[in-house]
């Protein structure tokens, strides 16, 4: 791993903690649990479009264990854990499908995010009735993913003067 | 966005559709009378019928959880959980767990404690 490297997951792992403390600053309308904007999801797929999977998967786990130990303590660790590991895996699947968007690949991400919650949930308490709340999350995942998504591509677009040439990316989709 | 994101999305609202209604069919409990149903992590802690209402409270590990009994049903009274989810969650009734977004059910994730109402035959 180079400098280069080092000094841009630095930078991605700080963004993403900041977006995910912003977050916790945005009153919802409503108090679902487990439901939320999912803002430093942008910053993955930031990731995944410019960086290879072993430095995203390498963002995510840094990003879930600083966010850990700042705001979500141990157990909120192990649900971002087991929610970013399922969807990194369902994101990197869905972008090797050439008709499928940024925005499709952050909806897939953010309904698999949720799904990897519940299953953490379900080791953890009686189950049944979390499998009743599992629609309200998935439907949940599309908006906030098509959300991020949007906002992603943007940055993407914006950001993307700023890439080195010998990683090319896939942004034109 | 693609052709493709769209067939992406109706697919997963396909799935939570089919999923909530297969849920709603086939996971309420059912048993001999109405009890509410209290779960400590996945086994079952008390069983308490609903014509003897009463407070109970469960303690363990230095977590404790005020759950409220009454004629109608349950809801949570007291925790001392991080985030209080489980006091948003308000009261299961008879009449209102066929339209909360957790059925018949109160979760406390951090407590790991969950009550279930089961319909009495």
């Amino acid at each position: 791993m180079n400098t280069h490297t080092v000094t841009r997951i630095g930078i991605l792992v700080g963004a993403a903690l900041v977006l995910g403390y912003v977050e916790r600053l945005i009153p919802l309308p409503f108090a679902l649990p487990g439901i939320k904007l999912g803002l430093a999801n942008t910053v993955l797929l930031y990731g995944l479009y410019m960086m290879t999977w072993r430095n995203t998967m390498t963002l995510m786990v840094l990003k879930v264990l600083l966010s850990g130990i700042l705001f979500a303590g141990f157990s909120g660790a192990l649900y971002s854990f087991s929610g970013g590991l399922l969807s990194l895996v369902i994101m990197l699947l869905m972008m090797q499908y050439n008709d499928v968007s940024i925005v499709g690949v952050s909806i897939s991400g953010a309904v698999a995010h949720n799904i990897g919650q519940v299953l953490m949930a379900m080791l953890v308490v009686q189950t049944r009735g979390l499998l009743l709340y599992l629609p309200v999350l998935m439907v949940s995942g599309v908006i906030t993913g098509m959300l991020t998504g949007v906002i992603a591509k943007n940055v993407l677009k914006g950001l993307s003067f700023h890439r080195p040439s010998n990683e090319v990316g896939i942004l034109q989709k | 966005m693609k052709k493709r994101d769209f067939h992406l999305i109706i697919i997963i609202l396909f799935m939570a559709i089919s999923a909530l209604v297969l849920g709603r069919l086939t996971l309420q409990g059912y048993s001999n009378s109405t009890e509410a149903v209290i779960y400590q992590k996945d086994e079952e802690y008390l069983r308490i019928s609903l014509n003897n209402p009463q407070t109970v409270v469960v303690e363990e590990n230095g977590r404790l959880n005020k759950i409220a009994i009454t004629e109608n049903g349950f809801s949570m009274l007291e925790s001392n959980c991080h985030n209080q989810y489980c006091l948003h969650q308000g009261e299961v009734t008879l009449d209102n767990m066929d339209q909360r977004l957790f059925g018949a059910w109160i979760y406390c994730l951090p407590n790991e404690v969950s009550i279930e109402l089961v319909k009495g035959e």
